[in-house]
């Protein structure tokens, strides 16, 4: 499809080009020119065309292989993308013998990108699959150093589904040594790519893919057996497409085995297990109950890592259990209430993030009852991040939201005192969402000074939070309700003693500039910048200025609008006189971006007409 | 502090108590064309080139010299289990080291009896127990690592090692010695001793990098590159200690390697072990035994023999217990001299100082300062 | 000092430079060497007009040392505000030991240059060639622009960097503390300023002097300047109508340290010092009527990887 489009064109012209330019870039030493070769090579291909292609450049390529990374990594992509340059897939097999060379480098990024042997695979005849790809995934995988050992196991799953059946039988036993391989790492990449291997050999999983799965769920370094829980799902999920469950012979032992990867003697294989519980066990139905009994047991495991990892399959665990007949998912209270009390913060934390996903299915009587409850214990959790959780999930709530709005506010107001500020920036910025949720009354009769007392934060990032949530809270509430709510509290603040907390009363005003009017800015905002452009401190003045032009581009204009540029103007020119040289430059700035903006905006009429 | 073996200046025989000779920059370039600097350095290329190819499991030497230098380092790991530290919220280095030192101090002539003649232990002593950190600064840096090589190097010349047990000294002793102070590092949090915060190539060693580059010197798979990898560093940590002083790193902090020490990224791009060998030896000469903030700390007897300017009051005055000559040893690493574009020019200062009383030592050359 | 006044500048930087250029900072990215002769080159002319006790007015916001933690310094922007809309005055140790030690001097430099009236930079005793040689700043220089002009750009620019600042006549701020060769304010104001920090001496000491519990002067354990007691402090500060002495200089881990009876206090704003210290920052706000607070802060959220690419040292080639 590549040489169809665009390329043929081009053959001319590329032609004339200099190859043997490129050529020597290849060997040059700097590396960008290398680089840039290698960039280049399709283009050098054309020019060589696709006989010369085969016969020079491929094996020119194989034998001056770079060392450095970066070249490699550029050259192995090149050449998965390389097959039409080379006279199509019936010659794929000559790309083999450098993208090996590349398979068996150290560098990971390398090797990764060196798995393009798949993508030639794929284009590959089932005849040359046998005559050249077998043979290099065999030498790969008897490798001496783990690289080639390693890459190898990421080429069998596309190599299987182009073999014989007896070549198929070879390579599973070659996949089987590589689950066996003296090096964890070889082993680690044969656990990673079984994954893939597994859904290919449906008809050799008790044969095959268990008998790996075991013996990389048995084997004696944690690091693979963490990795034995994504085969074990792979291998269930053919069990249920196949509905072959039922007559597995050794499922109970194969059941075993996850069962006593979720009892690991390492925390790690345990957390993995936790992690992907609900994947790895949801299609196996007759096994449900059994189970739920290790869920439970890995929701009070010993290590706190497990317990959080426990926590966030919490809603799909219960998911599970309320679709069982004869199971009552309220058993489950008495763990998730531990776990609301666990002593190691990052589990509640874990806990306040999931725990709201619960209300769907325990309905509205049991969310009142039994979950709120908890959710209120959390809201009042010590650890800031654990209440911000839940208030941050309150969305997942559908019932009884005004039953926990008492509990809310102190939670809120703690975290908006909390003594780290990036808490407090955290609750500010989902104050917007529960006005939303809460409405306006509530809102008013608690959170707006509340709002306002952000204004007042020692910590600048918080004030400057602080004003932005200002707009929002416009943008639910409207233009109305800002005038008469906050604004007059905005005004009020001008008279603070400290410069800093005076500064705040301008970046609020310039906050909210997008969200209010032209006359808004006329009838209140004015006056208030009128008396500042008085201040003793010149960063304010200054700041004054700056704002001034925000307030004529962002509102929404009026008849109010041409008047404010005017007294603008009059404020900015007389500021422009100013004894302090940053106030002067920024009034200057200011004034020429009004004037500007004024005068592009008298020409667009006169342009319609 | 009181000195319990050293403190007269008894020469017994032909040998003696070590102490400073370097002080000025004439003195550094004096030491630098000297015999005992061809020692030390053609020292370091031997026990280099001994462990080219070598695991550190392939020591198998039980030459008893081997065998009590092994037992030596096993009471030494002993004290650290004993002496534990105060329970202190403190990171800084935590004064439980005094004890360890002072207790280690006291042994090391025993610990000693059998390996070296009884003349010379308190010449060879010295050297060891300079190799231990600063006593007084709680704080330890490739100065001290230099003086373990130095105890090494007197063992060769007293021909209690030979060349045979050169690989054994390295992979066993010298990395027995490192495994020490990382548990003294790691105990009684030693602050490393003028580092060059992440710009410099470890907070406390220099020798682990440069004899383990040689063990992977034509390494058919390793590349200096494989410092990047994780699973490399993990498993092979056993055998190299190159890869091994990496991964200790990388465990100690918390950023990634780049962060925390930009220059093992920058060595991990040399083209072969060889050259990462043989760059390090270079830089050793260069920033540690070319550089007078630390070899201005550097002691010298009978058996590494270098006469300086020093005089002798100063020389003499480094196991002293007060201020100017323990403080600086906080310079120690790559400190460096001045370059020809920036001499310093004559403070008015010390005018200003010697007018109002001050400046009564301003006439000799001073060490820097710490911090 | 009005960098607008060209009469009496030989050199010009359009304040648009100076604009990119701090933008281009705060994304932590280096100048080239061309703009850091520049910048510096500037800088020495401004800051030669500034004086030994430069006076400062309030409101201000008073800062310690950063040594290079770029990331720290912009939460500390974060904590106090941007500049130019908070003032600031900054008491030394820009550079050193940290990862981002030229991007630090940097942008503080050509914040100095664009808002001569809005920042005040000091000199701590690690703006020096030969400290800067031992901790780091030279070898990062070199690092990063494979040759030490930009190092000798910036040392040669500390010697102009005002010794300590005076804040509305009352509080009187350096890096380091007292010396004993210096009585009143004038005695600062005669020296003579514009070189490497000296070995001893008065210029030294007051930027390597540290408050001390005992009484009277001490020989300081860092093997320059003094330790200065209580009543040192308050002779000086009552020779002088002063109220306070504030200072940087030594690592406190609540990132703000008072001694002498409030006579005197440490700021430091390099959270976790060296990636290790475990300590907070802080910074002390002066408002316009002279009350001041401080604000605490810790590390900086730490992201990725550093841009800095690698680059073989010449002993490996």
């Amino acid at each position: 499809m590549m040489e169809s489009t665009g390329m043929e064109i081009d053959r001319t012209e590329e032609e004339l080009y200099p190859i043997a330019i490129l050529i020597d870039e290849l060997k040059h030493e700097d590396l960008s020119f290398r680089l840039n070769a290698i960039t280049n090579l399709p283009t050098i291909a054309l020019a060589l065309g696709e006989e010369r292609t085969r016969s020079e450049l491929i094996p020119f390529l194989d034998e001056s292989i770079d060392d450095d990374d970066e070249i490699l990594l550029s050259l192995a992509e090149k050449l998965g993308e390389f097959v039409n340059y080379i006279g199509g897939p019936s010659y794929a097999h000559i790309l083999l013998r450098p993208l090996e060379n590349l398979a068996a480098t150290e560098e990971q990024v390398v090797r990764d990108k060196a798995k393009s042997i798949n993508k030639i695979t794929d284009v590959m005849s089932e005849e040359s699959v046998e005559q050249y790809l077998i043979p290099c995934i065999a030498r790969l995988s008897q490798g001496e150093w783990f690289t080639s050992r390693s890459s190898a196991a990421g080429l069998y799953a596309n190599a299987y589904k182009k073999s014989s059946s007896e070549t198929q039988q070879q390579l599973l036993a070659g996949y089987e040594r590589l689950c066996e391989d003296e090096t964890p790492m070889a082993r680690r990449a044969a656990a990673t790519h079984l994954v893939k291997l597994i859904p290919n050999a449906p008809e050799y999983l008790e044969t095959f893919s268990i008998k790996c799965f075991k013996k990389l769920a048995h084997d004696d370094q944690d690091s693979v057996r963490l990795l034995a829980v994504e085969p074990f799902i792979a291998i269930g999920q053919i069990l249920v497409e196949k509905k072959a469950w039922k007559n597995l012979s050794g499922k109970k032992e194969l059941f075993g085995e996850i069962i006593k990867l979720c009892q690991d003697k390492s925390w790690r294989v345990k957390y993995m297990a936790a992690d992907k519980f609900i994947k790895a066990t949801s299609d196996i139905a007759s096994f449900q109950k059994q189970l739920i009994l290790v869920a439970e047991r890995l929701l009070s495991d010993t290590e706190a890592e497990v317990r959080g990892a426990a926590c966030t399959q919490i809603v799909g665990l219960l998911e599970l259990v309320s679709k069982q007949e004869d199971s009552d998912i309220k058993q489950f209270l008495i763990p998730i209430k531990g776990l609301a009390d666990d002593s190691i913060p990052h589990v509640r934390s874990a806990l306040a993030k999931h725990i709201t996903g619960l209300c769907s299915i325990f309905g509205r009587e049991s969310t009142m009852g039994e979950l709120l409850p908890i959710f209120i214990s959390l809201l009042k959790d010590q650890d800031p991040e654990v209440r911000l959780n839940l208030i941050s999930s309150l969305g997942k709530v559908t019932e009884g939201i005004e039953t926990i709005s008492h509990s809310l506010l102190p939670a809120i107001i703690e975290l908006a005192e909390d003594k780290q500020w990036r808490v407090r920036l955290a609750i500010i910025e989902y104050v917007p969402l529960l006005a939303q949720q809460l409405g306006v009354d509530f809102f008013n009769d608690k959170l707006v000074t509340l709002c306002m007392s952000w204004l007042g934060d020692p910590v600048y990032s918080v004030r400057e939070a602080a004003t932005a949530n200002l707009k929002k809270l416009i943008d639910v509430f409207g233009i109305g309700w800002a005038k008469e709510t906050i604004i007059p509290k905005i005004l009020a603040t001008s008279n603070h003693p400290n410069y800093l907390y005076r500064m705040t009363t301008v970046f609020a005003f310039k906050a909210i500039a997008p969200s209010i009017t032209a006359q808004v800015v006329q009838d209140l905002i004015l006056p208030c910048l009128e008396a500042l452009t008085n201040d003793p401190i010149p960063n304010i003045r200054f700041n004054v200025a700056k704002c001034m032009w925000e307030l004529v581009e962002k509102p929404k204009q009026s008849d109010e609008s041409s008047q404010i540029q005017e007294s603008f103007k009059t404020l900015l020119h007389k500021l422009e006189e100013d004894l302090d040289q940053d106030v002067r430059f920024f009034a200057s700035d200011s004034l020429s971006k009004i004037e500007n903006w004024q005068s592009s905006k008298n020409m667009m009429p006169l342009e319609n007409e | 502090m009181a000195s319990t073996d050293n403190g007269s200046n008894d020469i017994q025989n032909t040998f003696a108590i070590p102490k400073k000779e370097i002080l000025t920059k004439e003195d550094l370039d004096k030491f630098s064309t000297s015999p005992a600097f061809e020692e030390i350095i053609g020292f370091i290329r031997d026990l280099s080139s001994s462990v080219e190819g070598q695991k550190l499991g392939d020591a198998d030497d039980t030459s008893p010299a081997i065998e009590k230098l092994s037992a030596l380092l096993k009471s030494l790991s002993k004290c650290t289990d004993d002496i534990l530290p105060f329970e202190t919220k403190s990171r800084f280095g935590n004064p439980s080291f005094r004890k360890w030192y002072d207790t280690v101090k006291e042994n090391i002539p025993t610990w000693l009896d059998g390996l070296v003649e009884s003349d010379a232990i308190p010449e060879v002593s010295k050297y060891l127990v300079d190799s231990f950190g600063s006593r007084q600064r709680i704080d330890y840096g490739t100065g001290h690592e230099l003086n373990f090589l130095a105890f090494l190097l007197c063992l060769k010349k007293l021909n209690v090692v030979d060349k045979s047990n050169y690989k054994s000294l390295v992979l066993k002793i010298f990395f027995g010695y490192i495994e020490v102070m990382r548990g003294l590092q790691t105990t009684y949090w030693l602050e490393p001793a003028g580092s060059h915060g992440v710009w410099g190539l470890d907070d406390f060693h220099f020798l682990p990098f440069l004899f383990g580059a040689a063990q992977l010197k034509g390494h058919k798979f390793f590349r200096p590159k494989s410092i990047h990898n994780k699973e490399i560093l993990e498993e092979y940590s056993k055998d190299y200690m190159y890869f091994n002083s990496v991964h200790f790193v990388c465990n100690q902090k918390t950023e990634s390697l780049r962060w925390h020490s930009p220059m093992l990224d920058d060595i991990s791009g040399a083209k072969t072990w060889e050259k990462v060998n043989n760059g390090l030896i270079k830089m050793y000469q260069a920033e540690v035994l070319g550089k007078l903030p630390i070899m201005q700390h550097f002691i010298f007897g009978s058996l590494i023999l270098f006469k300086g300017s020093m005089p002798k009051a100063l020389a003499d005055s480094e196991d002293g217990g007060h201020g100017d000559d323990r403080e600086h040893e906080h310079v120690y690493a790559f400190g460096q001299e001045f370059p020809q574009c920036c001499g310093i020019k004559i403070p008015s200062g010390i005018a200003a100082a010697s007018a109002s009383g001050q400046g009564s030592i301003s006439s000799r050359p001073r060490p820097l300062p710490f911090d | 000092m009005d960098i607008d006044n060209g009469s009496s500048s030989q050199i010009n930087i359009s304040i648009n430079h100076l604009d990119e250029w701090i933008a281009q900072l705060q994304e932590c990215k280096q100048l080239s060497e061309e703009n850091v002769k520049q910048i510096c080159a500037k800088a020495k002319e401004v800051l030669s007009q500034e004086s030994n006790v430069q006076p400062v007015r309030s409101p201000v916001t008073v800062c310690g040392d950063i040594h290079g933690q770029f990331h720290d310094l912009v939460e500390l922007f974060k904590i106090g505000g941007n500049s130019p809309d908070t003032n600031y005055l900054f008491m030394g140790d820009y550079v050193d030991r940290g990862y981002y030690s030229v991007e630090t001097v940097s942008l503080l430099v050509v914040m100095k240059l664009r808002y001569p009236d809005r920042i005040t930079i000091l000199r701590g005793n690690h703006e020096s060639r030969q400290i800067t040689q031992v901790y780091g700043f030279y070898d990062e220089c070199l690092r990063k622009y494979g040759n030490a002009e930009v190092w000798k750009h910036f040392t040669d620019l500390f010697d102009y960097l005002p010794l300590t600042a005076l804040i509305e006549n009352r509080i009187f701020c350096l890096h380091g503390g007292l010396s004993p060769s210096i009585d009143t304010l004038d005695h600062i104001r005669a020296l003579d300023r514009v070189q490497e920090v000296p070995h001893e001496g008065p210029m030294c000491d007051l930027l390597w002097s540290d408050p001390d519990d005992r009484c009277g002067w001490g020989i300081s354990p860092r093997g320059a300047g003094y330790t200065f007691g209580q009543d040192i402090s308050t002779s000086f500060n009552h020779t002088n109508g002063l109220d306070l002495i504030a200072r940087a200089h030594q690592l406190v881990m609540e990132g703000y340290n008072w001694s002498h009876e409030k006579k005197a206090v440490t700021i430091f704003s390099a959270p976790n010092y060296c990636y290790r210290c475990g300590n907070q920052a802080a910074i002390m706000e002066i408002d316009e009527n002279m009350k001041y607070t401080f604000l605490q802060f810790d590390p900086a959220p730490r992201r990725g990887e550093p841009h800095v690419t690698r680059r073989t040292p010449d002993y490996f080639l």
